[in-house]
């Protein structure tokens, strides 16, 4: 098994297994459609599809560590002074197709403020994750900050009082 | 070498399911579904598509794209060209590993033919293998021959919104 979530990314790139599970599998908010493309114990990695021309705002995933790697489109991560890169002379092909920035990583250690942006064309990345005080759901429901948009919003206050229920019972 | 698309579908399994998104008409959404090709070489390529829950298409095909469905989770199903759904309501539970029971499992191969997709309450996802016989290949979203899902879709397909 994996200590750390880098040694997981690391053990799925080589892999590539697809095993999405039953349960709380896919996700879906006002900037983007979610896929958990494989969850064991405590690690796994969601495919993020996101919209064209959408920000995120700024927020974190508390308990969780995460770690992006770039798929394709044009999206840019926000960093944690409230930033963007500008990742423009980028957007252009490699040799063999894809996209110049395809498995370029950007980290999100437990608790780090960060954001992603899109352009025209959407965007796509994994986000690998290793969640260290409670089961893997996804990382859009654990949320800290404004929420995505209305549809983000009910998926929260659903998932709060979720969570109240089960504590109640 | 690749000459169908259940060749293609195999090599790609068989290679370790190689993720390339081309840089080209990667990324495609609509009212119902998001997309990502994950692969495309030559007239090949396939697409991962997450759809929300309790959605169904229009009718329509994809003319000249030969296609092959693979589950991968979620409540969704496939029409046959008269428009009729299999029940799958059995199946809707998990295997042993915790993933869907039927995951893996594919649909009849489609030759452009007149087909639909409806999803329950949990959505579904699934990958599409696809040969493209005549035009280069884009996304099944785009290349689509019936009515549109909603307006997002529309604004898709006129606007060539991914370029």
């Amino acid at each position: 098994m994996w200590s750390n979530v880098i040694e997981f990314r690391q053990w799925w790139l080589k892999n590539r297994p697809l095993r999405p599970p039953f349960d709380q599998a896919s996700f879906i908010t006002d900037l983007a459609y979610s896929l958990c493309l494989y969850r064991e114990g405590a690690f796994q990695v969601e495919l993020y599809i996101l919209k064209p021309n959408s920000t995120a705002p700024f927020h974190s995933h508390p308990g969780v560590d995460s770690t992006f790697i770039y798929l394709g489109g044009n999206l840019e991560f926000g960093l944690e002074d409230g930033t963007f890169p500008d990742l423009s002379e980028f957007q252009k092909p490699k040799d063999n197709g894809a996209h110049m920035l395809l498995g370029k990583s950007a980290d999100a250690p437990d608790g780090m403020l960060h954001s992603v942006r899109t352009f025209n064309e959407g965007g796509a990345f994994l986000s690998f994750e290793h969640w260290k005080e409670k089961e893997p759901d996804s990382v859009v429901l654990n949320w800290i900050g404004d929420p995505d948009g209305e549809t983000h919003s009910k998926i929260l206050d659903q998932n709060l009082n979720d969570n109240i229920s089960e504590r109640i019972s | 070498m690749t000459k169908t698309v259940e060749q293609f579908k195999d090599w790609w399994i068989k290679s370790g399911r190689p993720i390339r998104p081309p840089f080209k008409n990667c990324i495609h959404t609509t009212d119902i579904a998001y997309s990502l090709c994950l692969y495309r070489e030559g007239q090949y390529q396939v697409e991962l598509y997450v759809c929300k829950p309790g959605t169904e298409s229009p009718m329509h095909s994809h003319p000249n794209v030969e296609s092959i469905s693979m589950y991968l989770t979620g409540d969704l199903s496939f029409s046959d060209s008269q428009g009729k759904f299999a029940d799958l309501s059995a199946y809707q539970c998990p295997a042993q590993d915790g993933s869907h029971m039927l995951l893996g499992k594919t649909a009849d191969r489609n030759h452009g033919t007149p087909h639909a997709l409806k999803t329950g309450l949990r959505g579904g996802s699934f990958l599409i293998f696809e040969h493209w016989l005549k035009d280069n290949p884009s996304s099944v979203t785009t290349h689509w021959e019936g009515e549109y899902v909603g307006p997002m879709h529309a604004k898709t397909v006129e606007a060539k919104h991914v370029v």
